[in-house]
C-alpha cells in the first residue's frame, strides 16, 4: 500500500520549473532515496511533500488524503534539515518537546515527558537532555534532530541531506545507524541526497532526478546495472560509465567490466584494442586511462582492474581488452535513452 | 660627493618618512586609532573631567575661580524640589518610553519583515522620525499639542464630536496637552517613543532577517503557528539584539534634553522636569556652574549601571 503518492507534480518559480511532472508512489515502510546533482529539484520535491511549498500543478497524497493546500502541521510528516535546524536557545529536551506542544496534542505533562524520553532513548541521547545545541557535536545534533522528528510519530519521515554536515568517518557510521534504525521502526522515509554512495547504501529504491524530472526509479542494483539513459549511466558509478559514440548509438560499459580479453569468456564478448595512456594505482584497484581503436582519441576510456587481475600493464602499450555482451548498453545518440530498450 | 647625488640612493633623501611604515602593523594600528582616541579624549574625556572638577567647586558664571567645596553642591541640589521631580521623572519617562518603544518596534519589525506591496515606502516612512533632527521633529509635535490650534483637538472636536460643550471630553474646546501635569508627561513620553522606535525597529528587523530560514521552516513543520513561532522561536533568538537596542534607546532617552526643553521647559511647574533640563536651567541659565555640573553628575552612575547590566545580559543570552 502506498503511503505517499505524488501525481504529476510540477513547481514553477518564476521562469524556472524546479519540479517538472513528477509522479511517484512510496509504500509503507519503504526507504526511498531521491538522488540528483544540486539544482535538480530534489529538495523542492521534498519541500512539496512537507507542505513548505505548494505545487503549481498536480496532487500530493499522504495516507488517503489529498494534501494540496494543507500546511505542514496537518500532514503527519516530520522533517530533518541539512543544518538540523535545532532551536539554539532551547535545551535538547525543549527542542524535542517543541513539536508536541506546537501540534497541540492533547497530552498531560507526564505523557509528554514520557514521549520525549522515549524519543531520546531511541537515538541514545538520554544523557544530553539538559544541554544546549551549541554544546553538542555534529553527530549528537543530528540525533537530536531525529528524536525531535520522531517524537510526534509521523507517517512519513523526510530527511534532507542529513549526513552531509558530518565528517567522513562519522558519516559512514551514521549511515549505518540510520538504516538499521529505519528498518527497526519501519517508518516510511524519504531521503534526499546528492551522494550516490549514500543513495546506493541506504535506499530500498532510488529516484534519480535531473532538471526537475525523474530520470529513473528502481532498486540500487537496477539503477546501476540497467540505467535508462546516459544521465543515469554517468551519474552513478565512480569512475563513471564509458560511452563510445558509433554511427547509430552510444556504446556504454562500466570500467570494471572492461578487462583483458584473456579474463573474459570469449564466446559472448566484444573485443577492443586498448591503448593505455596512464595508470593510477589505487591500492585495491588499478585505473587505466586510454582510448580504443576505431573511436576518436578524445573519447577517453577507462578500465578498472581489481587487484586479482594482475596482468602487467605498461603505459604507451596496447592490449587486447574485452567486454561481455551482457554488460554493454546501447543509448540513442540524440535522446540519450536506452536504444536496446533497457532491461537487458 | 654626497649620497644624495648618487642616483641609486634616491630613497635616502625621503628617509624622514620610512618607506615600509605601512608594513609595520603596530604603527599602522596606532595611526588608525589615533583620531578616535583624540576624539574621545578631547570631546568626551576632557569635558567629563571638567564637569567633575566643577561639581566639587563653587564656580559660577560670574566668578570663574575654582574653590574646592567638597560635596556641598551635591547636598545643596538634592534638597531642592525641582531636582527631586527631575530625578523621579527621568526614571519614569525612560522606563515607560522604553516599554512603549520595545513593543512598537517589535510590531513594526515583524510587519516589515513580511512580504507585501509598497514595503520600501513604509520602510522609508518608518525611518523618517529617526532621520529628522530631534529639534525639528519636536517642534512639529509642539504644534500638534498647541493649546489653541492643536490638530489633535480639532479632529476630536470636529470629526468625532468628543470635545466641546456637552461632549464626552468636557465643555472645554481644547485639551491643553502641555498645560496639565499628566498630559504633559504623556506628551513627552509619546514623543520619545515616536523618535526612538525607528532605530529599535531597524535593529530588530536586522535581527529577524538573520534567523536562518531552516529554523523557521522547521518550526512550521513542527506545527508551530504565527504567535508560537514569534514568541517561542523568533523573539528568544533575537533577545541579545533586542537588549542592545534597548541599551541604545535607554541611553538616548535618559540623556536627552531636547524634547522636554522644546515641548514644556519642564513645566507645568516641575512636572516634566528631568535631570538634563534641570542641570541646564540651574547651571547655564541660573549661572551656577558648580551645581549644574553636580546635577549632571547624577546621570553618570545611572547610565554606567544601565550599560554594564545590559552588556552583561547580552553576553549571557548570546546564542550561537
Amino acid at each position: 500500500m502506498s503511503v505517499v503518492e505524488i501525481k504529476d507534480v510540477a513547481k514553477q518559480f518564476g521562469d524556472v520549473r524546479a519540479v517538472d511532472g513528477v509522479s511517484l508512489q512510496i509504500s509503507t515502510g519503504e526507504f526511498l532515496v531521491i538522488l540528483g546533482p544540486s539544482g535538480c529539484g530534489k529538495t523542492t520535491l521534498m519541500r512539496l511533500v512537507a507542505g513548505l511549498e505548494q505545487p503549481s500543478h498536480g496532487e500530493i497524497w499522504i495516507g488517503d488524503r489529498n494534501m494540496n493546500g494543507l500546511p505542514p502541521r496537518m500532514r503527519q510528516i516530520a522533517m530533518v534539515f541539512q543544518s538540523y535546524a535545532l532551536y539554539p536557545h532551547m535545551s535538547v529536551y525543549q527542542n524535542i518537546a517543541f513539536p508536541l506542544k506546537a501540534k497541540r496534542q492533547e497530552l498531560s505533562k507526564v505523557e509528554r515527558d514520557e514521549k520525549v524520553h522515549q524519543a531520546a532513548a531511541m537515538v541514545s541521547i538520554g544523557h544530553l537532555l539538559s544541554r544546549k545545541p551549541r554544546q553538542l557535536s555534529g553527530g549528537e545534533r543530528q540525533r537530536v534532530a531525529i528524536a525531535r522528528a520522531l517524537v510526534t510519530e509521523p507517517m512519513v519521515l523526510l530527511l534532507d541531506e542529513p549526513l552531509s554536515n558530518l565528517d567522513a568517518k562519522l558519516r559512514a557510521a551514521a549511515r549505518d545507524e540510520l538504516k538499521e534504525f529505519q528498518r527497526r521502526l519501519g517508518i516510511t522515509t524519504i531521503f534526499v541526497t546528492h551522494d550516490q554512495v549514500e543513495a546506493m547504501g541506504l535506499g530500498d529504491r532510488i529516484v534519480v532526478m535531473e532538471s526537475g524530472k525523474v530520470q529513473q526509479i528502481g532498486t540500487p542494483q537496477a539503477i546501476y546495472d540497467d540505467p535508462d539513459n546516459t544521465f543515469v549511466a554517468t551519474f552513478l558509478g565512480s569512475p563513471s560509465m564509458n560511452l563510445l559514440p558509433t554511427d547509430h548509438y552510444e556504446l556504454g560499459f562500466r570500467p570494471e567490466h572492461f578487462l583483458p580479453a584473456t579474463r573474459v569468456d570469449g564466446s559472448d564478448s566484444i573485443k577492443f584494442t586498448f591503448h593505455v595512456k596512464r595508470v593510477e594505482y589505487l591500492g585495491s584497484d588499478r585505473l587505466l586511462y586510454g582510448f580504443v581503436d576505431g573511436f576518436p582519441e578524445t573519447s577517453l576510456t577507462l578500465a578498472k582492474l581489481p587487484i586479482s587481475v594482475d596482468d602487467p600493464v605498461e603505459v604507451g602499450s596496447s592490449y587486447e581488452f574485452a567486454v561481455r555482451n551482457l554488460a554493454i548498453k546501447r543509448f540513442d545518440k540524440e535522446s540519450g535513452l536506452r536504444w536496446d530498450g533497457g532491461k537487458s | 660627493m654626497t649620497s644624495a647625488s648618487v642616483p641609486q640612493s634616491n630613497t635616502t633623501t625621503r628617509s624622514w618618512f620610512p618607506r615600509n611604515l605601512w608594513d609595520n602593523e603596530r604603527a599602522v594600528g596606532v595611526m588608525f586609532l589615533l583620531p578616535a582616541v583624540l576624539y574621545i579624549v578631547l570631546l568626551v574625556g576632557l569635558p567629563f573631567l571638567i564637569a567633575i572638577l566643577f561639581s566639587v567647586s563653587d564656580v559660577t558664571v560670574g566668578d570663574t575661580s575654582l574653590d574646592f567645596v567638597g560635596t556641598e553642591n551635591f547636598s545643596d541640589v538634592a534638597t531642592v524640589d525641582g531636582f527631586q521631580y527631575a530625578l523621579a521623572n527621568s526614571f519614569k519617562f525612560t522606563i515607560i518610553s522604553q516599554i512603549g518603544i520595545i513593543i512598537m518596534a517589535n510590531i513594526l519589525a515583524v510587519i516589515l519583515t513580511q512580504q507585501f506591496r509598497g514595503k520600501w515606502f513604509v520602510r522609508f516612512l518608518l525611518i523618517l522620525p529617526w532621520a529628522t533632527p530631534v529639534a525639528l521633529g519636536t517642534i512639529g509635535w509642539l504644534w500638534f499639542f498647541d493649546s489653541a490650534f492643536s490638530p489633535i483637538d480639532w479632529v476630536l472636536r470636529e470629526v468625532f464630536g468628543l470635545l466641546g460643550p456637552g461632549t464626552l471630553l468636557g465643555p472645554a474646546k481644547n485639551i491643553v496637552w502641555l498645560g496639565k501635569p499628566e498630559l504633559a508627561q504623556f506628551a513627552v513620553i509619546l514623543v520619545q517613543v515616536w523618535r526612538m522606535t525607528p532605530l529599535a525597529a531597524v535593529i530588530l528587523m536586522a535581527g529577524l532577517t538573520s534567523i536562518p530560514q531552516d529554523i523557521l521552516d522547521q518550526a512550521e513543520v513542527d506545527g508551530s503557528r504565527f504567535f508560537r513561532t514569534l514568541f517561542r522561536v523568533k523573539l528568544p533568538m533575537i533577545l541579545p539584539i533586542m537588549i542592545i537596542s534597548l541599551l541604545f534607546s535607554t541611553i538616548f532617552t535618559f540623556g536627552d534634553m531636547t524634547v522636554v526643553f522644546i515641548l514644556t521647559r519642564g513645566g507645568p511647574v516641575y512636572y516634566t522636569q528631568i535631570l538634563p533640563t534641570w542641570s541646564f536651567f540651574v547651571g547655564i541659565q541660573g549661572g551656577d556652574l558648580g551645581q549644574g555640573a553636580a546635577i549632571a553628575m547624577f546621570l553618570f552612575p545611572l547610565l554606567l549601571a544601565v550599560a554594564v547590566v545590559m552588556l552583561r545580559i547580552a553576553r549571557r543570552t548570546e546564542v550561537n
